[in-house]
């Protein structure tokens, strides 16, 4: 599915004292398939930007369009979008509540009306999908792992099929192993399921590997919209937005300086290797 | 400063009638000495036991057996708990969850005055700890409106407010962004630095802990390896074994093969040099 943003604008708590411009003036396209990374400071309006994907809020101003249809419309079926449109929250862990992974997962399922086998099948997939062994099926969500609970908490949102997928911040608060387990996972099963995947993320470093796309938000506004190499060549306004580049980057940029390498918008290390080990064994 | 000695904590859950549903061993047997003045940075994957051990430290947990004794005073009696939270403070987190008041000055003031202080000590404490942060002139605003990095520089403010001797840190950069990470890990060496308070930083992020005097690395409750950072990140096998990776500039040097364990970018760009000459 494309999705359209054109001049999309929220305020929340409009006309209380509480008034708040969370997005400004906001367009882009997102193509069918693409991998999207969306940065930002704390309170740029990542979150809120995300939630207008799949209608949970609505804008204040401007127009969404999904696949060319305004979300707006009254004719638009709002509820098949939210089936669409899979979006797993910070912490999605929180949100577990059945007594069983496999209850939890199939919850939505469940909900959109689908026979029981069928919702049954889905909830398998979906845990193979996301490596949760089916010996787990009936365990309680709260005996497992963080780890563990967050794929079971994608799982759900899986389980729906969406056509567009987004995770807000999906790495955060694990481990080393486990943000690296988590986000092959989301890129594979991008590659397999051939879904939009939208990815919140605070890290340069996974930014800059894993996806083809980076929006930035600074302020409410969409500050950049590129590719890795268009964004991260723009490293003073980075900084100035509270962002940042890869350490990678950084060192790359300092090894330029010095005069010892001539390669410029180095942003992975598998990039890095490669470059310095061909100088190194020259010599 | 801190001691732990072979100290042990269970988690006991109970099924409704109260009877044992399960026992979760989160620390086992774990003996640690924190030195006055040192900065202790402790890594582990996650349900390694780093949360537990930092709640004992301020004596939200004790010990299912042993003992820790925080500034000379052992958590298991009861009525030191107040002089031990005023010594051992914690950041957690989640920003959001640590604000409690309207104001940025309110809200630091929050532990003095529940102390009894007198109000005119409680105010000049509260002006020092939020001038020691950088939050002196945002101090009639409201901690929601401000950066996560800056909201957790409240919580920071909240705890130097109380004088203490020792603040550990639960991941505190977890939900920041880049920005906000660099100026929570540089107070937190600067308050070390400066004011000679003992830090003990849990993270995830690598780079966060290059800075200190020691790495724990935690690993189903115990101590699984422990050492300088040079020491600790010069054993990458192991690190990995443990969940761990390496600092961004240590896995590019080793992977380039150059000599030695670098661990920040100066270093990787001398080592650079030397190699190619
Ligand atoms: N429910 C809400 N009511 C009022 N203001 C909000 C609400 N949610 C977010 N905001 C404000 O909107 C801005 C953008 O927030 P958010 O979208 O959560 O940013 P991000 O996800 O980038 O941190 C912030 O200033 C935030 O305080
Ligand atoms: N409130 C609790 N009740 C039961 N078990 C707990 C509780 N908190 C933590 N645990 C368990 O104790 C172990 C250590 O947890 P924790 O100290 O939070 O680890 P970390 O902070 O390293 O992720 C884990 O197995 C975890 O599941
Ligand atoms: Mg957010
Ligand atoms: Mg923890």
């Amino acid at each position: 599915m494309s999705i359209t943003f054109d001049k999309v604008e929220h305020v929340y708590g409009k006309g209380t004292s509480f008034e708040k411009m969370a997005l400004k003036n906001v367009s882009f396209h997102i193509r069918d398939g693409e991998f999207i990374g969306i940065i930002g400071h704390t309170g740029s309006g990542k979150s809120t930007l995300i939630q207008h994907m799949n209608g949970l809020l609505k804008c204040t101003g401007g127009n969404i369009y999904y696949d060319g249809k305004d979300i707006s419309d009254r004719e638009y079926d709002r509820k098949t979008l939210r089936q669409n449109v899979g979006i797993v929250f910070q912490y999605p862990e929180h949100q577990l509540f059945e007594a069983t992974v496999g209850k939890d997962v199939a919850f939505g399922p469940g909900n959109l009306g689908l026979p029981d086998l069928q919702a049954d099948l889905r909830t398998y997939e979906a845990l193979k999908s996301v490596g949760i062994d089916d010996s787990l099926l009936d365990v309680s969500p709260f005996d497992l792992s963080g780890g563990q609970k967050r794929r079971v908490a994608i799982a759900g949102v899986l389980a729906m099929k969406p056509k567009v997928l987004i995770l807000d911040e999906p790495a955060a608060g694990l481990d080393p192993v486990g943000r690296r387990d988590i986000l092959e996972m989301i890129a594979r099963i991008r590659r397999e399921e051939n879904i939009t995947v939208v990815l919140v993320s605070h890290s340069m470093e996974d930014v800059a590997e894993y996806v083809d796309r980076i929006m930035v938000m600074n302020d409410g506004a969409l500050a950049m919209d590129g590719t890795v190499e268009e964004v991260f060549a723009r490293k003073e306004e980075l900084e100035e937005m509270g962002l940042s580049v890869p350490q990678i980057t950084l060192l790359m940029q300092d090894l330029k300086d010095d005069g010892l390498i001539d390669e410029t918008g180095i942003y992975t290390m598998d990039e890095a290797v490669r470059i310095l080990s061909q100088r190194l064994l020259k010599r | 400063m801190v001691r732990f000695e072979n100290v042990t904590f269970e988690y006991i859950r109970r099924d409704e009638e109260g009877n044992v549903d399960s026992i979760t061993t989160a620390l086992d047997d774990l003996s640690l000495h924190i030195k006055k003045g040192e900065f202790v940075a402790i890594l582990g994957s996650n349900g390694s036991g780093k949360s537990t051990l930092a709640r004992h430290i301020n004596a939200l947990l004790k010990p299912t057996e042993g003992k820790v004794l925080v500034a000379g005073y052992d958590t298991s009696n009861d009525k030191d708990t107040l002089e031990i939270r005023q010594r051992a403070g914690m950041v957690f987190q989640n920003p959001d969850n640590q604000i409690i008041a309207e104001t940025v000055e309110e809200d630091v003031a929050f532990g003095p005055e529940n102390m009894g202080m007198p109000v005119d000590e409680m105010q000049k404490r509260v002006d020092e700890a939020m001038k020691r942060v950088g939050l002196y002139k945002k101090r009639l605003e409201s901690p929601n409106r401000l950066s996560g990095g800056q909201k957790q520089k409240v919580a920071i403010a909240g705890i130097l407010a109380m004088k203490p001797e020792c603040i550990i840190f639960d991941e505190p950069t977890a939900m920041l962004d880049p920005a906000g990470r660099r100026m929570i890990v540089e107070t937190a060496h600067e308050l070390n630095k400066k004011d000679g308070i003992t830090i003990i930083l849990i993270t995830h992020n690598m780079e966060e802990t290059v800075g200190a005097d020691r790495i724990i690395v935690m690993e189903k409750g115990r101590i699984a390896l422990e050492g300088t950072p040079r020491q600790v990140f010069s054993k990458g096998d192991r690190l990995k074994e443990l969940g761990m990776e390496l600092p961004a500039m240590t896995e590019l040097a080793q992977r380039v093969g150059l000599d030695g364990c670098i661990l920040t970018r100066e270093e990787f760009v001398e080592a650079y040099k030397k190699a190619i000459r």
